[in-house]
């Protein structure tokens, strides 16, 4: 706490003092944000209300720039908590606060940060509010890119929980190296790097020679001609024990491939993961989305549909190795598909398995060498197209196959399921536009079929409205998760009200999931910034 | 902790603001690592600057309505025109192969860890601003169909000052 009234002190100090003493003008910026919901009893749906019936989270950041400073305080209510979120998200604080100084070379920030090193397979901190993820640094943070070719980042410190600090202690290096602006190469790009990252815990059990620091390494390259472009990152962490199974001593490894082709009307893009044993916590005890070290998304698509968000990916950090492909191809005006206007289509798949088992006993994995079990598959076509001035349209279609017990536990079979969308976007008057979308989910598992409307009228430049229904008519409950609201928008002021059902599931976002439970009632939110 | 913040918005208000945005790492199409301030405030003219998404079915819908409207934009107003997707890497490798398929005329950048979308104060995407001279002089969140024209209204406006 000491520590934090200094920093804040030094921000105060540092503002009156720039502030009056330079002849430079500085500036203030900020944003707020604020989510409000009522609960409503629903036995339908079963949605629980909790004890006060209402939910409330707030946020307000405050940032001050002036020359090379930067500084500033992140204060969070939840008051009580939003439902869905951790228990630990409680009452109201100043949750963060940062000094930065920067120049054309050097940027050091002391307090609290975000950073990520490569692809975020080894380390990264972010937030994420919707999930309620925080894991910002508290501590030291540095970037240092001296020449044109090297860029090198440095951290230190404790990880965010909550409105806590983490008992783990983090400290890292990463350096990437531009090879192609070295040698002077145009027209191609070819990067090296590489990143290590230590996490140290203090350890008070029994056992002898137990290992308190866990050291992770990671390599990287960047390699791109002309329309062509591939990166790969591997991560190898060693002597992380989880607190159930102290003895334990598993590696963990990643590997990731990325490979695109581009050009005017069509790209392509093929990711290729393989993961074995890489949750990485700040602490042996930790688990879920709290005191993640490093950051691994789902790698498939993250649907824009509501009933494609049914059956989302989970990564398996433990043990999975699959694939995705996209194709994005525009049939230009005046080609036969293209038509008048221009025709888009998008095709996207993914196939994810576990690992092999190596070891029955400890549940080790074999890196990179597939097991049988299939964990999804997912094999989805969009096509959108304008007829007229007046009308734009779309037909999405979707067949994904969902290891419901594997992914989210229980006894469950596979879940198989096709889907089917359209959507009509009608331009009624200028400045007035009608879209509609229909869409159907067809499994004979689980919770079978699902129909699902929504009707938006909106009326640029900041006002909309809408009414939808999911309607589950294959379950034996027959559930209508309807939902009406509106939104205003105005420079950058943001209000959304809307009132209705919403389902139990994975609140997924950025490939990171959190459960939601059903719950029925209005949501108020607002957001702005200055 | 109260008094601290009380004195600290204080401070602030005693204060006022013109001064340039704070520059972060932003990545090109080609994985280069970029500083903002490179983009943002050396441009003699204005920039359109909007942040978006390739899950974000708005964000998608605001920039395919610039794309068709840029060609008539530019015959009437100068402006630079550039696009930061907020993709972290569970999206990002699709960014290149999304952008050139569709033939956008305009500069794309990442935003993996959303280093500038927080220095901007950015709650959500979409979001437009326009920036001239290093400062934000214009911005709206969200998007309904036709809203992209209070683009190129603010960009005349701007021009005939």
């Amino acid at each position: 706490m000491t520590i934090r009234k200094i920093l804040m002190g030094l921000i105060l100090v540092s503002l009156f003092h720039t502030g009056n003493a330079q002849d430079k003008k500085g500036k203030l910026s900020g944003s707020f944000e604020t989510i409000n919901q009522i609960y409503k009893k629903d036995n339908k749906t079963k949605a629980v209300v909790p004890d006060d019936k209402f939910g409330s989270n707030s946020y307000l950041k405050l940032d001050y720039h002036i020359g090379k400073l930067s500084m500033g305080l992140q204060y969070e209510a939840y008051l009580p908590k939003l439902v869905g979120y951790d228990i630990r998200h409680k009452d109201q604080k100043i949750a963060g606060r940062y000094l930065k100084y920067q120049d054309e070379t050097l940027e050091i920030t002391v307090g609290n940060f975000y950073e990520q090193f490569g692809s975020g397979l080894i380390f990264r901190s972010y937030e994420n509010r919707e999930l309620g993820i925080n894991n910002a640094i508290e501590g030291v943070g540095v970037r240092f890119k001296p020449t044109d070719y090297i860029n090198l980042k440095a951290i230190y410190g404790k990880q965010r929980e909550f409105f806590e600090v983490s008992d783990g202690i983090l400290r890292g290096l990463d350096g990437a190296f531009d090879l192609a602006q070295y040698f002077g190469l145009k027209d191609s790009h070819l990067t090296a790097g590489g990143s290590w990252l230590s996490k140290y815990e203090t350890y008070t059990g029994a056992l002898e020679d137990f290992p308190s620091q866990v050291n992770a390494y990671s390599a990287r390259m960047d390699l791109g001609i002309k329309n062509w472009s591939m990166n790969a990152e591997f991560v190898q962490k060693n002597d992380d024990r989880r607190i159930e199974n102290p003895d334990i001593d598993i590696t963990g490894n990643a590997l990731l491939v990325n490979s695109s082709f581009a050009k005017s009307g069509l790209g392509m893009n093929f990711t290729f993961r393989a993961l074995k044993d890489m949750s990485f916590y700040n602490e042996r005890s930790a688990n879920g989305l709290n005191l993640l070290v490093n950051y691994l998304p789902a790698i498939t698509k993250q649907h824009k549909y509501s009933l494609l968000n049914i059956y989302t990916y989970i990564t398996q950090a433990d043990g999975e190795m699959g694939a995705q492909f996209d194709l994005y191809k525009k049939f230009k005006k005046g080609s036969f598909f293209g038509g008048k206007y221009g025709t888009k289509l998008e095709i996207n798949v993914s196939a994810y398995n576990d690992l092999e088992l190596k070891n029955s006993e400890t549940k080790e994995t074999d890196f990179l060498k597939l097991g049988d079990t299939k964990l999804y598959r997912d094999i989805n076509i969009h096509l959108s197209k304008k007829f007229s001035k007046k009308l734009k349209t779309k037909l999405a279609y979707a067949h994904i196959d969902y290891n419901k017990g594997e992914l989210q536990g229980g006894d469950s079979p596979i879940v198989k399921s096709d889907f089917l969308a359209s959507e009509f976007e009608i331009k009624l008057k200028p400045r007035h536009v009608l879209r509609a979308e229909l869409q159907h989910l067809w499994t004979k598992q689980d919770k079978k079929n699902w129909i699902a409307a929504l009707f938006e009228y909106s009326i640029a430049p900041g006002f909309s409205m809408f009414v939808s229904d999911q309607y589950n008519y294959g379950d034996k409950d027959k559930i209508h998760y309807y939902s009406g609201g509106f939104g205003w928008a105005k420079d950058s002021k943001n209000l959304q009200v809307a009132y209705g059902r919403n389902r139990e599931g994975l609140n997924c976002s950025g490939g990171v999931c959190r459960f939601v439970p059903a719950y029925t009632g209005l949501n108020i939110s607002f957001s702005t910034s200055f | 902790m109260k008094k601290y913040l009380i004195s600290l918005l204080l401070g602030i208000t005693a204060l006022y603001s013109n001064a340039q945005i704070a520059s972060t790492q932003l990545k090109d199409l080609n994985g280069k690592t970029i500083q903002s301030e490179n983009i943002l405030n050396n441009s003699e003219e204005p920039i359109v600057l909007c942040f978006w998404a390739t899950w974000c079915r708005p964000c998608l819908q605001e920039l395919e309505a610039i794309n068709e409207a840029i060609d008539d934009w530019h015959d009437e107003v100068n402006f630079k025109m550039v696009a930061i997707s907020i993709d972290n890497t569970r999206s990002s490798s699709k960014v290149p192969a999304l952008v050139k398929a569709r033939d956008w005329p305009f500069d794309v950048y990442i935003d993996e860890n959303s280093d500038l979308k927080r220095a901007l104060n950015v709650s959500g995407v979409p979001f437009c601003c326009i920036i001239k001279k290093g400062e934000i002089v214009w911005k709206h969140s969200g998007y309904q169909p036709g809203s992209e024209e209070l683009i190129l209204e603010k960009l005349t406006e701007l021009s005939k000052k």
